[in-house]
């Protein structure tokens, strides 16, 4: 089997192109060329829409045909609560009918017509520092940034900036709740893992942006996705910790500027959450990754029993390996960080750029 | 009789999954088609490739290598027919189902009616429900508008009427989505498809063809208390191809390879089952599909299929979903290994954030087979509910509609069982998950030719017909489940084997709560006579014995005599000493 390498990335000097999107069609706020900051507003829209049929005709009593002829409203019109929306020839009697709200009319269509309210729209930052490089048919906008990237495996779907507070001694370092006062407001703080869910509230009471951890224990799955700022994993659930590359690029990066993007993992889109650390310098786009595993590639492992753990290819094997659980895969033999060699199958390790 | 006659010769099928993408060859041998070879690769549908064609020519690039026949040109294009020189193919096929679940919504009149056809119509592809407007439905036209405009559907299916029946009424119901679409940007509309009265098909062609792409097919509910599902399909299967080809970038190229021969996998996998159902059975066939993308268990009988595509129950990124809460809770009725909570949740996590990983360790399979039973037990209730609403299978099921009717043969693919070598741990899973009822023989499909094939009958009938004959399946065993109603350890059933050959014999009398495993292996016949007591049902009715020729397989005769529904233990050490009981048997 022709197995492809998974690819996860820890640069410390690259060039990202990032799209921003909006859920819905709405109004991109930038123009191409500009330059952003991660609390930028890039785009806003009506991401829950409400929309009220205002039947003319019915209401003024009078055919279809004719209500269309007495509109004096037209699509795309912006309304306040009592504007005339159609009305009959002046006269004595003349028959108008107003908006009972604020609006803007989409569609006008057989003496209805059919009003937006007017609603504070929802508006997407930049998170990234850098520059608007296209606008996507008015939904999405591509940043342009320099600077450190960590992709990671788990977010809970939020994003936040902000200088990276780094409480780390080693990879495996636990957070605990008193490590966090109010003295780290505004911070994106790392650590290893933490093994309470009393670590998110206390991130919320002292006003944390964002939190990156290395792993973290299942049960607290659903206390990180409830926190009330971005929560990314770089390696998953456990509490095996972080990485080598990642602690080594994070730990040496304390006070930096940083967005964290915590999407979620898309397996179908290929998107991650990652955490991207702005440089006032330039770079270059990320090269290609290469299409298959190849000697002396630096990989991580991504399940147990050495999940968490980084190590080099030594070869590729040339037949398909069976393990003790009876499963058969492509694999390499791999010589782990402490020297030891394992062989694994290559679904189970992803390329570490 | 109508003669068919062979029009091409080799054929190239594409089976495109979420995971892996296989490339396989058939060719005739000695005046019949057989299945070749097969090469495999990774899927490249997702970033950073965004294209199917990359995964597609390294699977076609290794089975180039492996039949020594080049298949695609310099211009990375198939060749197509067969050159002079012996390069390329005769014929073209593609399944795709390596796409996140398509998001409906679904317009009817009544609930349990119009409503309840179609999504049944959906259970046949790679759909989820995730609206209904009926009309009983308490919200304004106004907020089922909002609703369109929010949920962002990929497919509408508009329903409602039997032939004769309303139209005022589905008229009303589709006023909020002549409202909604022309809100939404070109290009971002979702397909519509008309199944409901088809007085209306040209009055819904009409009204939407400038709006939206839209598709009218056969009423799905002809008359109050007939449901049409295959009529309404190959409308469903184009409509699902077409969102496939603006959504996946390479589908198209594929698409015009294939002239006509690219359908979504659910869809030729039913067209199987049920050519397969229409051959010399009493029985029907049941079909097992276990993929990242959806839980497949469809079953056919004499010609009509009820079809299960569960894409909820698929082990890939939805896996996290699916097990969403305490997924150890959900697993351990499951699990063949007493291990902890937090390491079985962690897994399952983890797996859903790399969906394409393989279990290593004794406890990683274990979980892995947890995770196996749960989505085909799960599948496999929504399947027996569904054959029970429609065939009145009440006596066939021993009046148990959390139970599949009788079937022969089930046939079984899906990564868990194609790339694992532990039989014994793929057959419990089968047989925890599906429970099946009398006597049956499992077969492994390890290339998903079932699917495949039922893409290449569209190009070459000849050619499917021929190669699902060629013994193409791995006998994994033959099954007996036998019902009673004795004590639990209670002889219920005497099995004899008469090897046709040596004339060996083994005589074995299996009691109520035992799984008994009988060696007949690959290859090798025999007599077999199965004299139940205390009127224990062996498929045939209380009590009826049986006498049958047999063929052996990978675990020859398993005796099932765990009692229907089977209840794991709840004891957690108990539970896990019966697994390890069971597993032993079936590795020796």
């Amino acid at each position: 089997m022709n197995t492809l390498a998974q690819t996860s990335y820890v640069l410390p000097l690259t060039v990202l192109r990032r799209k921003r999107s909006l859920p819905l069609p709405g109004k991109v706020i930038v123009r191409q060329g500009q330059n952003v900051e991660p609390q930028t507003i890039v785009a806003e829209a009506n991401i829950a829409p409400e929309h009220v049929l205002l039947n003319v005709a019915a209401g003024l009593g009078i055919t279809p045909e004719k209500a269309t002829s007495w509109m004096q409203v037209r699509p795309g019109e912006r309304l306040i609560k009592g504007d005339v929306v159609a009305a009959s020839p002046k006269g004595l009697f003349q028959k108008i009918f107003r908006s009972p709200c604020d609006g803007k009319v989409m569609l006008i269509r057989g003496g209805v017509v059919l009003v937006e309210k007017e609603k504070e729209p929802a508006k997407l930052p930049a998170i990234y520092t850098g520059e608007i490089v296209d606008i996507l048919e008015n939904n999405d906008v591509i940043i342009e940034c320099t600077g450190a990237l960590v992709q990671c495996a788990w977010g809970n779907g939020k994003a936040a900036a902000g200088p990276l507070h780094v409480m780390m001694d080693t990879s495996n370092t636990t957070l605990q709740t008193n490590n966090l006062d109010v003295s780290w407001r505004g911070t994106i703080v790392v650590s290893g893992t933490c093994t309470s869910a009393e670590v998110f509230t206390a991130g919320a009471e002292a006003g944390i942006r964002a939190l990156v951890l290395g792993s973290l224990p299942p049960n607290l799955l659903y206390a990180a996705q409830k926190a009330p700022f971005p929560v990314v994993l770089t390696d998953g659930f456990g509490t095996h910790g972080m990485n080598l590359a990642a602690y080594e690029l994070l730990s040496t990066s304390d006070k930096r500027d940083t967005a964290v993007n915590a999407q979620p993992y898309n397996f179908y889109e290929g998107t991650r959450p990652e955490v991207f650390l702005p440089l006032p310098t330039t770079g270059n786009l990320i090269p290609p990754a290469p299409r298959v595993y190849a000697p002396d590639d630096l990989v991580r492992c991504v399940t147990p029993p050495y999940l968490g753990k980084t190590g080099h290819v030594v070869r590729l094997l040339p037949e398909v390996e069976t393990y003790p659980g009876g499963a058969q895969a492509a694999s390499a033999l791999i010589r782990l960080q402490d020297g030891e060699q394992v062989t694994l199958p290559l679904a189970n390790i992803q390329l570490l750029r | 009789m109508v003669a068919i006659e062979t029009t091409s010769e080799s054929l190239l099928a594409l089976d495109i999954g979420a995971i892996t993408t296989r490339a396989l060859f058939f060719d005739v041998v000695d005046g019949q088609y057989h299945f070749i070879a097969a090469g495999t690769a990774s899927t490249t549908a997702a970033a950073p490739f965004d294209n199917v064609m990359e995964g597609v020519l390294m699977a076609v690039d290794e089975l180039e290598q492996i039949t020594g026949r080049t298949l695609i040109g310099h211009d990375q294009n198939l060749i197509i027919p067969t050159a002079t020189s012996g390069e390329g193919v005769d014929a073209f096929c593609v399944v795709i189902s390596a796409a996140t679940p398509l998001r409906t919504i679904v317009i009817g009149l009544l609930e349990d009616v119009s409503i309840a056809s179609a999504t049944r119509l959906l259970q046949g592809t790679y759909a989820k429900v995730i609206d209904t407007f009926t009309l009983s439905d308490p919200r304004k036209l106004e907020e089922r508008l909002d609703a369109i405009l929010r949920l962002r559907p990929d497919l509408i299916v508009i329903t409602g009427g039997s032939e004769q029946g309303a139209s005022l009424s589905i008229r009303r119901m589709i006023h909020p989505l002549r409202l909604a679409l022309p809100l939404i940007p070109q290009g971002q509309r979702p397909h519509l498809l008309y199944v409901g009265n088809t007085a209306l098909h040209e009055e819904m062609q009409s009204i939407f063809k400038d709006m939206a792409p839209i598709l009218t097919a056969p009423n799905v509910r002809p008359a109050l208390n007939i449901k049409d599902l295959e009529g309404p399909h190959p409308a469903l299967a184009s409509a699902v191809m077409d969102i496939y080809i603006q959504r996946i970038g390479g589908v198209e190229t594929l698409h015009h390879w294939a002239s006509g021969g690219a359908f979504p996998a659910a869809t030729t996998h039913g067209r199987m089952l049920r050519f397969l159902s229409q051959g010399d059975t009493t029985k029907g066939v049941l079909g097992i599909d276990v993929g990242a993308s959806a839980t497949t268990v469809s079953a056919a009988f004499q010609g009509t299929l009820h079809p299960g595509v569960y894409p909820s129950l698929g082990l890939g990124p939805q896996l996290a979903e699916l097990l969403h809460g305490d997924p150890y809770e959900k697993l351990s009725p499951w699990l063949s290994a007493n291990l902890e909570t937090s390491y079985v949740s962690a897994y399952v996590f983890n797996k859903g954030v790399s969906p394409g990983t393989v279990p290593i360790t004794e406890e990683d399979a274990a979980i892995e087979q947890a995770i196996t039973t749960y989505a085909l037990r799960k599948a496999s209730i929504q399947t027996a509910k569904n054959i029970a609403t429609s065939l009145n299978t009440q006596t066939n099921t021993g009046g148990n509609s959390l139970l599949l009717p009788q079937v022969e043969p089930i046939i079984v693919t899906g990564s868990p069982f194609t790339q694992s070598l532990n039989i014994g741990r793929s057959l419990l899973a089968l047989l925890d998950g599906i429970q099946p009822l009398g006597i049956t023989t499992i077969l492994l499909d390890r290339y998903n030719l079932t699917t495949v094939l039922g893409a290449a009958a569209s190009v070459n009938p000849i050619l499917a017909i021929q190669a699902m004959a060629s013994s193409m399946f791995v006998r994994m065993a033959l099954v007996i489940s036998p019902v009673s109603h004795a004590r639990l350890n209670t002889p219920i059933l005497r099995v004899q084997l008469t090897d046709k050959e040596s004339g060996e014999e083994i005589r074995q009398e299996v009691k109520l709560g035992t799984l008994t495993v009988i060696p007949l292996p690959l290859g090798r016949r025999a007599t077999l006579k199965l004299q139940p007591l205390y009127r224990t049902d062996i498929g045939l009715g209380p009590g009826r014995k049986a006498a049958y020729e047999v063929a052996g397989s990978l675990k020859g005769i398993i005796v099932d005599a765990r009692g229907r529904p089977y209840h794991p233990h709840k004891d957690p050490l108990r539970r896990e000493e019966m697994y390890k009981k069971w597993l032993w048997h079936l590795a020796h």
